[in-house]
């Protein structure tokens, strides 16, 4: 060990650790998102673009957002691990479709909300414009999924390094494998101990979080405003709003903003505009660039990926028969079988955890949303301090909140419902300040006009107006709570395990104690088989009530 | 005049088979070259459904259209519709959204450029090529609207309610336009349906009115007017067709 360094040397040693493990995190994450939105956009589209398709489509991908992602970990290293032989090339590629998991889903489904809600007007004038197929697709359909490709996607790259360290450090059974990554680093050095690495860690996942969002998001969000619809009503000015981008606005974004990718985006100065028209032209018509080569790389890609299974045939047939006897493994195993009857009462016991988090969480996102969003410069000053905040893996600090809140009242009851917390707060936050926004100025207007203030605004204006986007906030908000769930029930911390009855804790206990895959499998359907039905149940009937009766168009 | 579009026993419903909403009942007119026809009614009387059926964008329940004595089947080539609420593709620029009006059309990069900037000089948006439609005023952006439609030298023009959206002044200026567009020969197209529940409107540009009732929509009056133009909005005759036709419909 280094036990003789001076801590500046022990430093020093740690920042060129940590800065190719950033990279090689960062760049998993972007290959992770591409992948995403390459699944995404065509699934989406298909699911909008037909009844019967959306009647498969659908509820397939209501089943992979509800399975947890600890639930695809045996499907990954079965799959990548053993196709290339435990190697580095394996256990990347398996951690990049982890991550792919906590992206995906989210994305898909914007697609097909957006692509499923376009104005009939526009539908039609596409029609009557005999534009169909690839020109439909270009000049209609992908446009108007971008501000929700946009937004959807950074809260997607958000859960993304929340699952991080899970991706990282993929654990199942007596198998461990372990990348170089930030996410790995800083839950190393939490667990061990070693907290000016953690802060190390930190900083460096926020520096990264910032400079993604100086660079990629905040260019994006700009550029997606574009294509957002307005709606015609009577007598209708050109609205001087802050999101119209005449000359004089860019201008003066440029001036505030040397370094930003938008000025480029947007047709500005005319030294500049090969460029510009050649950025355009990719932004907005990237069917195009789908050009021959790479459709050859990406069958070569197939092609090399095939070639390498069948090479390995022998060895996946064994690997699938000897999983399958795990798979078969006889239940009257009398210690399993206690565990499997222990399945209601843990079930009942993480719903309530769930619900506590879910209340607590609304309790500070609902005024805080309130706040933020009806305030324009608040929202600007605090739009990249969210998206940082809702990055961190909050995974890896949990060591750090369990020694905070174990002391506390109620003790690892309250830490694994503030560790849930973390994975469910920010979908609600995000999406209640969106609500607040889209809170039509005149609606606003019209409360002050018949002085409603302060509660009775609150009540009879603000919470109704807010009604959808809270529905969409909660939807997302549990889903993101039930993944939560799993890390948060079951913590290994200081070399011991630490859980609470739950449902969460009992998939870690097969994955990772057990390593018994009939007990996780069990327990994943389980879970999953209760998210669907909470969905079916409520919340899809909540959302189809509260849209038909609080949304707010003309 | 020959025959351009006719309708035959033209019944349109919507909803399920068991308790259907008929909009249209009954329907038979045709529309012959050289006719400026307006259709007027009151509100939820399928005015707009007409137009549809007459595009092709959706298909009559009981009945059938023809196209100079072919059936609407699609599509109608030949044919162009200018929207209420404009339609204007948000993301793409003014004469990105023009250029849609014959984006199928085998033309080369610089005919194409060329026509674009023919009409949008004739639609007087000269200057607007890069404008975003965000940018620019009501008025304007229907403008780009009926370039749009003008563009492919269509011989049937489709309008659905194209002043409303519009405040009057503007209203006013743009009918005039459209009115020396339909006098020009040289743009313009054979026939000319505008759906409106603005009766003054209707009498004050059309060679023919078209008066649907209530829901479900039946003619009720197909009235000629023989009137020279240009018409003078406040003569007595337009007041008097104006109050024969809202007698009608009220």
């Amino acid at each position: 060990m280094f036990c003789g360094s001076s801590p500046f040397d022990i430093f020093m040693r740690d920042l060129w650790v940590l800065l190719p493990y950033t990279l090689y995190s960062l760049l998993r994450m972007f290959i992770a998102l591409a992948i995403s939105y390459l699944f995404a956009i065509p699934y989406g589209v298909a699911a909008a673009s037909s009844r019967r398709a959306e009647k498969i489509l659908m509820p397939i991908l209501d089943i992979l957002q509800s399975v947890p992602i600890l639930g695809f970990f045996p499907a990954a290293i079965l799959f990548f691990i053993l196709v290339f032989q435990e190697g580095w090339v394996g256990v990347e590629l398996a951690a990049i479709f982890l991550i792919f998991t906590s992206q995906a889903w989210n994305l898909a489904f914007a697609v097909y909300e957006s692509a499923s809600t376009i104005p009939s007007d526009l539908d039609e004038a596409s029609t009557t414009l005999h534009l169909k197929g690839l020109a439909r697709f270009r000049n209609l359909i992908l446009p108007a999924c971008i501000p929700k490709l946009v937004y959807n996607g950074m809260m997607s790259w958000a859960g993304g390094w929340y699952f991080l360290v899970a991706a990282e450090m993929i654990t199942l059974g007596s198998r461990a494998y372990a990348l170089p990554g930030v996410g790995r680093y800083l839950a190393e050095s939490t667990y061990s101990g070693d907290y000016s690495g953690t802060v190390l860690g930190l900083i460096f996942i926020v520096l990264t979080v910032l400079a993604v969002d100086r660079f990629l998001w905040k260019p994006l969000r700009t550029y997606a405003e574009q294509f957002r619809y307005e709606y015609v009503s009577l007598g209708e000015a050109p609205r001087p709003s802050h999101l119209s981008l005449s000359p004089a606005m860019r201008l003066k974004g440029l001036l505030k903003a040397p370094v930003a990718i938008k000025d480029v985006v947007h047709p500005f100065p005319v030294r500049l505009e090969p460029v510009v028209d050649r950025l355009r032209y990719v932004a907005v018509k990237p069917g195009k660039l789908l050009g021959r080569h790479v459709k050859v790389m990406i069958c070569a890609v197939t092609l090399l990926g095939c070639g390498l299974a069948a090479t390995r045939t022998s060895e996946i047939m064994r690997y699938a028969y000897s999983s399958w006897s795990i798979l078969t493994e006889p239940f009257w195993n009398p210690e399993l079988k206690s565990e499997v009857a222990n399945i209601p009462v843990a079930l009942a016991a993480s719903i309530l955890r769930l619900f506590s988090a879910y209340l607590l969480s609304l309790a500070w996102t609902l005024p805080l949303a309130v706040k933020i969003g009806s305030d324009r410069r608040m929202f600007a000053a605090s739009a990249s301090l969210m998206q940082v905040l809702a990055s961190i893996p909050a995974t890896a600090l949990f060591p750090i909140i369990i020694l905070a809140t174990m002391s506390l009242p109620g003790g690892l009851q309250l830490t694994s419902i503030i560790l849930t917390m973390t994975g469910m707060q920010w979908y609600l936050l995000f999406n209640l300040i969106g609500g607040v926004r889209s809170i039509p100025s005149d609606i606003i207007e019209a409360s002050e006009a018949y002085r409603l203030g302060g509660f009775a605004k609150f009540r009879k204006v603000i919470i109704p107006a807010l009604l959808p986007s809270l529905i969409t906030g909660s939807i997302t908000g549990l889903g993101g709570g039930w993944n939560a769930l799993v890390v948060s029930e079951y913590v290994v911390f200081g070399g011991e395990s630490i859980y609470v009855l739950g449902i969460g804790a009992m998939i870690d206990k097969a994955a990772y104690e057990l390593g018994s895959f009939s007990l996780l499998l069990t327990t994943i359907i389980v879970m999953s088989a209760t998210i669907i039905l909470m969905n079916r149940l409520l919340w899809r009937r909540l959302y189809h009530f509260v849209f038909h009766r609080y949304r707010i168009d003309y | 005049m020959p025959q351009l579009i006719e309708l035959r026993r033209v019944t349109k419903a919507f909803g399920s088979l068991e308790r259907p909403t008929v909009v249209l009942e009954d329907i038979n007119m045709s529309v012959h070259e050289r006719e400026f026809v307006s259709v007027v009614g009151p509100s939820g009387c399928g005015k707009s459904t007409l137009l549809r059926l007459i595009i092709g964008l959706t298909e009559p329940t009981d009945g059938e259209v023809y196209y100079r004595g072919r059936r609407v089947q699609g599509i109608c080539e030949g044919m162009a519709m200018v929207f209420q609420t404009f339609a204007l593709f948000p993301w793409l620029t003014v004469a990105e959204n023009v250029e849609l009006g014959i984006h199928g059309k085998q033309l080369s990069k610089d005919e194409r450029r060329m026509r674009v900037l023919k009409i949008l000089e004739l639609m007087g948006l000269h200057g607007f090529e890069d404008a975003y439609p965000r940018e620019l005023s009501g008025g304007m952006k229907q403008r780009v609207g009926l370039a749009r439609a003008l563009i492919s030298d269509p011989e049937v023009l489709l309008m659905d309610e194209p002043f409303s959206s519009l405040d009057p002044l503007t209203a006013t200026h743009l009918r005039e336009e459209v009115l020396d567009l339909w006098l020009d020969p040289k743009v313009a197209p054979e026939a000319v349906i505008m759906v409106t529940h603005n009766v003054e409107e209707a009498v004050y540009m059309a060679d023919r009115v078209v008066v649907l009732t209530s829901r479900p929509g039946r003619i009720a009056r197909d009235i000629q007017l023989n009137m020279p133009r240009p018409r003078d909005p406040r003569s007595n005759e337009i007041y008097r067709l104006v109050d024969e036709i809202t007698g009608i419909i009220a």
